[in-house]
């Protein structure tokens, strides 16, 4: 299978002052379908969920997560940190079914 | 008083006097009234509002051209919120076809007359986005009272589907959205059945969903056969319901339980 987009939301301010806490804010679209459920045919509906979240700031990593099934569908995520360099924000997630997304946002960090 | 009917008579009170404490007799509300902080702080969150998922979709859709050679949405009306004076007025009488039409029909006729293309089919993902963004385009505005003359009869038809009781447990769309209105049903509210924030993010669906599905969900509830999406009753309805909460503004992508 092909990589397929994810759709997403992303907030994540451009600028913040050196040492304050930012937050980054997710919005994905994916049915996180547990695999549990049957569907109108009687038959078990595939489990299609997000599987990885990455987030790395400048060359470390911020945020490894596992994401497990008993998660509503188009998932709302948060995260916050301290902004101490000017760098690259990148985020990356992957479902079960090939699905990626790779998003890079530049946070300027100001003293 | 006989024994058993006493619990019937302590329900029909306490939904009385729930309805009186809460709400105020009179003006229509949009359903956002009836839904708890949590909610309706989601719904109003520029960010996290989920149907804004679908804003998005449907704002890359219309500008996209389906095909070589086809114009794209944008190349024949420009940003979507030039049909913002239009969302109002929808369900609206069609003089050439003798017909009801809604947003959903109109977008499906522009694809095959105009893109040449098959229609999305209803509730795609495709037709959700696209008639969520034009509806988003005319949030604020408030719902038109008005009615073609032509329309009268659907109109009269509309309110009568609304009034009639259906299904195995024999319950009309007034019964619940206007007799019991503000009332606890199981873990919710029940709220008047205004349409003003479609397509909602309902949560029950975990997804977006529209007017008609909203039709079809409500008739099933009460164990009724549902209509085929876009067939006339619904149109009907669909009209009654926009005459009926007049003045409520559009508030598209609602959140709702």
């Amino acid at each position: 299978m092909g990589t397929l987009s994810l759709p997403v939301r992303l907030a994540l301010p451009e600028e913040a002052q050196a040492g304050s806490v930012v937050s980054l804010r997710l919005l994905l679209q994916h049915p996180m379908e547990t695999g549990y459920r049957i569907g109108e045919d009687g038959a078990r509906i595939p489990r299609h969920i997000l599987t990885t979240l990455r987030v790395s700031y400048g060359n470390r990593m911020i945020a490894n997560l596992t994401l497990r099934p008993a998660i509503a569908a188009n998932p709302y995520l948060a995260l916050s940190f301290i902004a101490d360099q000017t760098g690259l924000v990148t985020l990356e997630v992957e479902d079960d079914r090939g699905a990626k997304l790779m998003e890079t946002r530049l946070l300027t960090v100001v003293p | 008083m006989h024994p058993r009917r006493s619990p019937k008579w302590c329900l029909t009170l306490c939904l009385t006097l729930g309805v009186g404490l809460s709400l105020s007799a009179g003006a229509a509300q949009s359903g956002l009234a009836y839904l708890g902080e949590e909610l309706k702080a989601l719904q109003a969150d520029p960010f996290a509002n989920p149907g804004l998922l679908w804003v998005d979709r449907g704002a890359a859709l219309w500008q996209a051209s389906p095909a070589p050679e086809v114009p794209a949405c944008a190349s024949c009306h420009g940003a979507p919120e030039s049909l913002r004076e239009v969302i109002p007025t929808l369900p609206r009488w069609n003089a050439a076809t003798q017909r009801l039409e809604n947003l959903e029909g109109l977008i499906r006729q522009c694809q095959s007359e105009r893109q040449h293309q098959p229609p999305a089919p209803f509730e795609s993902e495709a037709l959700l986005a696209l008639t969520t963004r034009l509806a988003h385009g005319a949030r604020g505005l408030p719902l038109s009272a008005a009615v073609a003359p032509e329309a009268a009869p659907a109109l009269a038809r509309g309110e009568a589907f609304f009034r009639e009781r259906r299904g195995q447990l024999g319950l009309s769309c007034a019964d619940c959205h206007e007799r019991y209105k503000g009332a606890r049903l199981r873990g919710d509210r029940i709220s008047e059945g205004m349409i003003n924030g479609f397509p909602i993010y309902r949560l029950t669906w975990q997804t977006l969903g529209s007017r008609h599905r909203m039709f079809r969900w409500c008739n099933e509830a009460v164990r009724a056969e549902p209509y085929p999406f876009g067939a006339g009753p619904y149109l009907e309805l669909e009209l009654f319901l926009r005459h009926r909460g007049a003045g409520i503004p559009l508030e598209t992508p609602a959140v709702r339980r």
